[in-house]
Formats: C-alpha cells, structure tokens, sequence
C-alpha cells in the first residue's frame, strides 16, 4: 500500500446526543412523545435534505466542470483539489445531519488527509501527487455519487412531508372548518364536497388515514436516506476488517522485531563484554597467583596489562550495545545532532543532512527513524559505491517524512533482512517504508511515520 | 594431569589454558563444538574435561549433552561444566547416573584461582563441585519443610556439603575443629533421616540426591 491509512473521523461526538430527552417519560404518553420527536426530526430532515441537494449538486457540478475544463493549464488541479475539498465538507454536514437524528455517529475514513495546512502547499510535485492520492481514494468518489443524489431525494422528501403534513392537517380539521361561520355552501376538497356534519367527518377519518400514511412515509424515507448515508459515506465493515488484519500483522512484526533484538542483544553480551570480563578475572586472578608465589613480577605486569586492554574493549563493547539500544545523543539532543554525528561517523560517502522537524517527537518515533538512517547509511557506505548521499527528514503535519537518496549503482533488495526489519519498525508504529533501487541506481528510501498532534 | 577444554570463545580457552597450564595441568586437547569434545575424549582419555554449557551451534544446553554423552561413552569421565548461569535443572542432569566426578560451575568463579583449580582436581579424583548457586537452588527447590529443623550451623556446613568439600576444607572455611564438623554431620543425616554414608564423595551425592528429589 502506498499511502498511509488513516483514521479520519469527520462526526464531532456531540452530535450524536444533541437530540436526547433530558428525562424520558415513563410509558406511553412518553413513547407517544418519542414518536412524534422522531416525526419531527424525521420531517425537518427531509425538508433540509431539498437545500442540501440544491447547494451540493450547484457547487459539484459547477466545480468540476471548471476544473475539467481548466486541467490543461493546471490551474485545474487546486480547482479539482478545492471541490473535493467541497465534497468531504458536504459529506460532513451530512453525516453529522443523519446522526442527529439517529442518535448514532456515522464514521467516516478516508485514506488521504486533505493537505489544509500551508506548508502541505510546497511545489507541484507535492500537490500531483496529493492530488493523484485523493483522486485514487474511493471515499472520494462515493462521497461525489451521494451528492449528486441528493439532490432528487431532496426533491422527493421535500415534496412528501409538505404535501403529505399538509393534506393530512387539512383533512382532519375539516370538522372545525365546517363549524367556524363559513359563507360558502360547501368545501371543494377535490375527492368529493363537503356539504355537511357526516362529511366533514369522513372527511376527518380519512385526514386521520393520510396521517398515519404520512408519518410512515416520512419515517421511511428519512430512514432510508440514512441508509444511504451511512452505505455510502460510513467506513465499510470490510475495510475496517482489513485494517484490523494489518495491524494484526504489523503487531506481530514488531514483537518479532523486538525479540530479534533482545536475542542479538543477548548473544553479543554473552560473547562480548560478558566473556572479556571473565578473562579479565582469570587473569588478575593469574597474576595474584604469580606475584604471591614471589615470582617474577614482569611476567605478572604483563597479565595485568592484558586484563587492562581486555577491561577498555569491554567497555567499548558495551558502549556500541547500549548505542545499538538507544543511541546517547539522540537521547540527549534529538534527531538533528545525533544524524549529523552518524553521519560523520560512518563515513565513507558524503553526506547531507537535513532536519526540518521543529519540536522533539516522540521516543518511539525518533528511535525508529534513527535506525532507519542508521541502516540505511551503512548500506551506502558497503555497498552502494555512491559518490554522495542525502538524508531529509520533515514533519508535515502529523507525519514525519523520511528521504534517504544515494546515486549508487542501486540494486539493493527491496526485501532483505535489514530493510525488512526497518520494515517491521516502521509498521510497528502504523508508518510505511518503501525502497526503490533499480540496477544502476539510484537508490531512493522513502518512510513516513505518523508522529502524534 | 591431563585436561580436554571444550570452550567456543578463544579468549576464553586461551585464559583457561593459560591458567591450567600454570598450575601444573596439561591441556591435551582445546576444542570449540561438542562433537569435538567427544572426539577428543575417546582419542585422549583425559584426566578431566572443562566444558562450557552454551557451544555451537545451538547455543543453548550442547555443552551439558555433549558432556553427558561423552560420559555415556566413557564411563566415569570426570566433567567440569561452566556456566554464565546456572540452572538446577543441568545440574540435576549431570548428577543423575549416581557416580561422582562432575561438576557445575558458574564461570565467574574462575577468578579464585585456587579454588577452581581444587575444584578441577577434586573432580578429577572422582568428587564433586557444585557451584554455590546451584546448592542455594536446589536448597530453595527442597522448601523448608525438613531444613527448618536444622540448626544455622548445620545448615552452612550443609551447604558446603553439597557444594562437594571434604570435612577437612568446610572446617577450615568455618573456622572449627574437624571434629566439630563430623558432629554437625551426623546430625544432618540424623534430621534429614539419610542412611549415613561413608567417604566424602558418596556423602555428597547422598545430600545432593536429596535435595534434588
């Protein structure tokens, strides 16, 4: 997958309990009560639904049409970009419509954030490829189809609950229409006239059926819109099982990680430091011997030099572990120094760096992209054969971005153990890594990882 | 005294050579993997082996099975076994077949030069070194139900005991008379209701059996 998915929940939570009673009342006077609150929400639904449809269907199809028809000049792109933009507005007011009057959110993901902020805006390539994102997003397109729906379900929905409420009003107030002083002889209601005390009242019986055919109606279509709204513009069961499967596998990856780690941790204690420590013993041990048998004292010197030598490459060997855990200066001073001290200390090719991230980020986040450069840098210098490498790590907006560039002879393995275990600590934490190295180079090593607020 | 060495680090085989050889030894054979353990022991015959637990190419337990096997192959092969850490579970393993000359040694313990090489030479003759770790272990193991009725005394010289020393060595480290320590003894066996066994190495077993139940 190219993009980050990620989850996008347009319905503010307070929407969903606006329309609660305070206090519901006990039996059926409330749940009469209950029924005519959700005739009316129902209602005024319907009725907000024709001015919805009116102003999505004018400002789709007004904005794509511009769009199109400017794509050529490219000013097309922002037009399309701000018309999508429209559309995820629209999509929002509509979930947010279809929860009040259902008490229940209606979420709604998509898989490309709208670049909104300024610095999203940085050059066309940057906008192509948001663009080519959104365009690809299939939320997008159904946001679009609902719509442009909406406008003839408005239509229909308008033109039910007010002819319906209305036709059912009249009818069963004729009796008090017939009793207030009237100079005609009779009422037209186009069915037949009402000429007198029995037909206002069968008037009345009939106006009682055409209520109760109303609310089903209104009741059903508002229903059946919020059906629509929440096939189309909710997060499908399917895609969310799909996310939870790749979390699964991104989980399970990273507690492999971390179990390599630990083991690779333990093997260079145990053989390491661990093992230099006991040879250091033996022989102080050794020269204690020599010396308290009173022999000669240059032979002891020589043990306890050894055990000296042996006691510095313990320490270096436990300073690369600890560094191999958690390097010092990332910990103390943050990405930018500790990259431009690795950098300088791998060698071999020339490096730039450049880190634009403001604040600190998170432990987990900095760590992972150390390693990453870390890696990624010693595969430059064994095996690349480059004459220059680059390294550029940005933050935009919640992400941070990772650019690894070398013009090597490429040709790395996109699936090898050490990009894969980069892989897997990447994904740990919900980012992407992806390596491009075709024969010939160069090689190009792209990761973002979602950093937070 | 002729020693097989089976240690995959060099440093490490090197060290204990060295210091072997120092003290009157003769490192016949130095190899790195089990198989080459066995394969020296049936060539040389050795006096005694000093075998790391952790060997390729597991890395885990090959040094305790190549040990065991060795023994299998030569009955009674004394086996000293050094250890990061210890597991009561290797030791009880290499105590199982009942006959003494083995040994279970953390390998920090071969900085006390003198007592390692006591250790190496008490094995060789057919004794025991348990490391004091493991004894701790297999005391911990045992609960408290019997041990409660031993006096703290009794209790030390237990632990020496099982760690494999000869009355003369525990009464030196307590610092008493010989005497006193036999006594001690024969309450242990006493309390702990164990048929009272003649000689060091069989009293030791006796007491190590015990605790391993």
């Amino acid at each position: 997958m190219d993009t980050a998915v990620r989850n996008d929940d347009h319905v503010p939570m307070t929407s969903a309990t606006l329309e609660q009673p305070a206090a519901p009342v006990p039996g059926d006077r409330g749940a009469s009560r209950g029924l005519a609150a959700q005739l009316a929400r129902d209602t005024l639904y319907l009725l907000a639904s024709l001015p919805m449809g009116v102003l999505a269907f004018t400002l789709l199809v007004s904005g794509w049409s511009t769009a199109i028809s400017l794509l050529i000049t490219f000013v097309g792109i922002p037009l399309a970009l701000l018309t999508i933009a429209v559309t995820r507005g629209i999509a929002w007011v509509e979930r947010a419509r279809a929860a009040i009057v259902t008490g229940e959110s209606v979420p709604g993901r998509y898989r490309v954030a709208l670049p909104l902020r300024r610095e999203d805006w940085s050059g066309m390539r940057r906008i192509w490829e948001w663009t080519k994102a959104i365009t690809l997003d299939p939320q997008t397109w159904r946001d679009t189809g609902y719509e442009l729906l909406l406008l003839p379900l408005g239509i229909a929905g308008f033109t039910v609950a007010v002819a319906g409420w209305a036709t059912s009003l009249a009818l069963v107030t004729t009796p008090l229409w017939w009793w207030i002083p009237h100079n005609t002889r009779w009422f037209d209601l186009g069915l037949f006239r009402v000429n007198g005390w029995g037909a206002a009242f069968a008037a009345c019986a009939l106006g009682l059926l055409a209520l109760a055919v109303t609310a089903a109606l209104v009741r059903g279509l508002s229903a059946a819109s919020i059906g629509l709204v929440r096939w189309t513009l909710g997060c499908e069961v399917g895609e969310l099982q799909q996310r939870v499967e790749h979390l699964a596998e991104t989980r399970a990856g990273a507690v492999d990680a971390a179990q390599a780690e630990l083991e690779r941790i333990e093997r260079d204690l145990h053989d390491g430091a661990q093992a230099r420590l006991v040879a250091v013993a033996m022989d102080l041990g050794l020269a204690e011997q020599r010396i308290a048998a009173g022999a000669d004292p240059a032979a002891a010197a020589g043990l306890v030099r050894e055990a000296r030598e042996e006691t510095q490459r313990a320490l270096a060997e436990l300073r690369d572990i600890a560094r191999g855990i958690r390097p010092a200066m990332l910990a103390e001073r943050g990405l930018e120094p500790a990259l431009t001290s690795l950098a300088a200390r791998v060698g071999g090719v020339p490096t730039s760096v450049s880190v634009e991230v403001g604040d600190r980020l998170p432990t987990a986040v900095e760590t992972a992209a150390y390693f990453v450069v870390a890696e990624a840098l010693t595969n430059i210098s064994k095996h690349s054969g480059a004459s220059v490498a680059s390294v550029r790590l940005q933050r935009r907006g919640r992400t941070l971005e990772i650019e690894i560039h070398d013009d090597g002879r490429g040709g790395a393995n996109p699936n090898g153990t050490g990009i894969d275990g980069l892989r897997k600590r990447v994904e740990a934490l919900d980012g992407t890594l992806r390596l491009t190295s075709p024969p010939g180079g160069p090689t190009d090593l792209h990761a973002e990882i979602p950093c937070g607020s | 005294m002729r020693v097989v060495i089976a240690e995959d680090l060099a440093l490490l085989r090197d060290g204990l050579t060295r210091m072997l050889e120092d003290n009157g030894f003769t490192v016949v054979a130095g190899v790195e993997d089990g198989e080459g353990l066995i394969e020296a022991v049936e060539r040389e015959r050795p006096d005694v082996c000093v075998v790391d637990v952790r060997l390729p190419p597991t890395f885990r337990d090959e040094g305790i099975r190549a040990a065991l096997e060795a023994r299998r192959r030569v009955p009674g092969l004394p086996v000293l076994v050094l250890s990061q850490y210890v597991e009561r579970v290797f030791a009880k393993e290499l105590l199982a077949d009942g006959s003494g000359g083995v040994g279970y040694l953390l390998k920090d313990r071969v900085a006390e030069i003198g007592d390692f090489v006591d250790a190496v030479r008490r094995v060789a003759a057919g004794g025991t070194a348990m490391d004091p770790e493991v004894v701790a272990q297999l005391v911990a193991g045992r609960g408290p139900a019997r041990l409660e009725e031993l006096t703290p005394r009794e209790r030390d010289v237990l632990g020496l005991m099982a760690e494999g020393r000869s009355n003369q060595a525990i009464a030196a480290k307590l610092v008493v008379t010989e005497g006193a320590v036999e006594k001690h003894v024969s309450n242990i066996f006493g309390k702990l209701m164990l048929p009272p066994s003649e000689g060091d190495h069989r009293r030791v077993l006796a007491v190590l059996a015990w605790l391993g139940e």
